[in-house]
């Protein structure tokens, strides 16, 4: 996992930093600790949820019902979202034992459970029709004998990635946010992100290297689910 | 992708330790960060569908099965009071008893199904729609399946004995079939006796055989090779 190696990173990138100790506010203290809480190792509500407290899943619903709705009504269409929706809930109830905090955050993991009930959903309602010998012969085969839609797949995953993403921005503060924002969307150097923030370079640096690690960090484990 | 991501000659570049991030980044659009809200009921469906799956309310033993209502003693005693006013004369105690009884049976009735409305608006009863012993295939395992029904929500109970641990590598999954066979659907993997909550898009009607299969981990077809299989009856 890179979790550990983003945490020495994020030292040596402070320990470095020329512009970090300057008189303007590090975001250090705002994002080494939720870092952490991202990933659950300190989040009593995880960790009760891990251990079988059904009213932390109801915690961990409201906080995550909205971006696990949404990625399937975007895959499956409004009439069919909520079921799966209910559907990814109750798998990650039940196999919630098998949540792994330290391998990757809930929502990424939780939004990976949707990614695999989506394409099951859409598999069973014959977009990828598939014909299996059960007689013991051992073939098993798509009706295109490529083992489903890869294609369509590969875009169901990378739409819940990117809606997975979207929601770590949204959970950055302004001024990260704002930093990130330029570097995504307009292509900007940390050297033009400092002129427009009017901030240092050196803070420029750290800040937005500190907010790539934690963004980085909200994605894995999706693609391990 | 930005230079100081990939300029070497930049003793603060990130080397491309980033560029997959960056380039997802770049790939977003708006709607990526517009989310809705999930329906108000929604939660009501989970936390039911959790109740349903805890191993505890499965054995609780139904409201139709318990004594309180329909074995109530009050109305049932009165007989043994008019027996011992046998003296008023035979007609009329024949008769007082035909009333009471007949009261006795609308009372029963009334309550009874209230009761009935009760269970069914509490949606707490779990009745017993199917089952099936399971007709071993392939290696030493045994294993029965029973579909329950709770309200809307099914459960499939399988319990199994002697299942061996699967070998590296693989592992057994869980699978609804269609009679035809021509589209199985998967309810997950398991290792031994295991309750799962069929989903919404699974009709046991359309698919009631049950299969447990052993896979190749990561697979995410049906193998082909079944291990035990029956038919919920």
């Amino acid at each position: 996992m890179t979790q550990n190696q983003g945490g020495d990173s994020l030292d040596k990138g402070a320990a470095s930093n020329p512009g970090s100790g300057n008189e303007l506010p590090s975001m250090e203290a705002v994002l080494d600790r939720p870092i952490e809480l991202t990933l659950g190792h300190d989040d009593p509500g995880i960790t009760a949820f891990v251990s079988g407290d059904d009213g932390a899943l109801k915690e961990i619903y409201e906080r995550h019902s909205s971006l696990v709705f949404s990625f399937c009504t975007r895959s499956l269409g409004a009439v069919r979202a909520a079921d799966a929706t209910q559907e990814v809930f109750l798998a990650a109830w039940k196999s919630r034992g098998r949540y792994r905090p330290e391998s990757g955050s809930l929502p990424a993991w939780l939004m990976g459970i949707a990614r695999f009930k989506v394409i099951d959903i859409l598999r069973s309602d014959g977009r990828a029709p598939i014909s299996v010998d059960l007689t013991g012969s051992g073939e098993s085969r798509d009706e295109d004998g490529r083992g489903g839609n890869p294609t369509e797949n590969a875009a169901i995953s990378l739409t819940g990635e990117r809606m997975l993403l979207a929601e770590a921005i949204k959970q950055l503060p302004d001024r990260a946010q704002e930093m990130v924002r330029l570097k995504f969307f307009e292509d900007l150097t940390q050297a033009q992100i400092a002129e427009r923030c009017d901030l240092p370079l050196g803070t420029v640096k750290s800040d937005l290297r500190r907010s790539l690690v934690r963004l980085r960090l909200h994605l894995e484990g999706y693609q391990d689910v | 992708m930005s230079e100081e991501f990939t300029d070497p000659s930049d003793p603060d570049s990130d080397s491309g330790e980033f560029a997959n991030l960056v380039l997802l980044g770049a790939s977003l659009s708006e709607s990526d960060f517009e989310l809705m809200t999930a329906p108000t009921d929604l939660w009501d469906r989970i936390a039911a569908g959790v109740s349903l799956a805890e191993p505890t309310v499965l054995t609780q033993p139904t409201v139709l099965t318990q004594p309180t209502v329909l074995t109530q003693p009050t109305v049932l005693a009165e007989p043994t009071v008019l027996a011992d006013r046998r003296n008023r004369g035979r007609r009329i105690n024949s008769s007082r008893r035909i009333i009471v009884a007949a009261a006795a049976a609308v009372l029963i009735l009334v309550v009874g199904a209230v009761g009935i409305r009760l269970v069914d608006s509490s949606r707490t009863s779990t009745e017993l729609v199917a089952s099936t012993t399971l007709d071993v295939l392939e290696g030493p395992a045994t294993a029965q399946a029973k579909l329950l029904r709770s309200g809307n929500t099914e459960l499939l109970v399988v319990t199994t004995e002697n299942m061996p641990a699967a070998p590296a590598g693989s592992h057994y999954e869980l699978w609804l079939v269609d009679p035809k066979v021509t589209s199985p659907q998967s309810l997950g993997p398991m290792t031994g006796s295991t309750e799962v909550l069929i989903p919404d898009s699974i009709d046991p009607a359309i698919y009631p055989v049950v299969d447990i299969s052993l896979q190749q981990n990561g697979t995410h077809d049906h193998s082909g090779h079944s291990l035990l299989r029956g038919t919920l009856q």
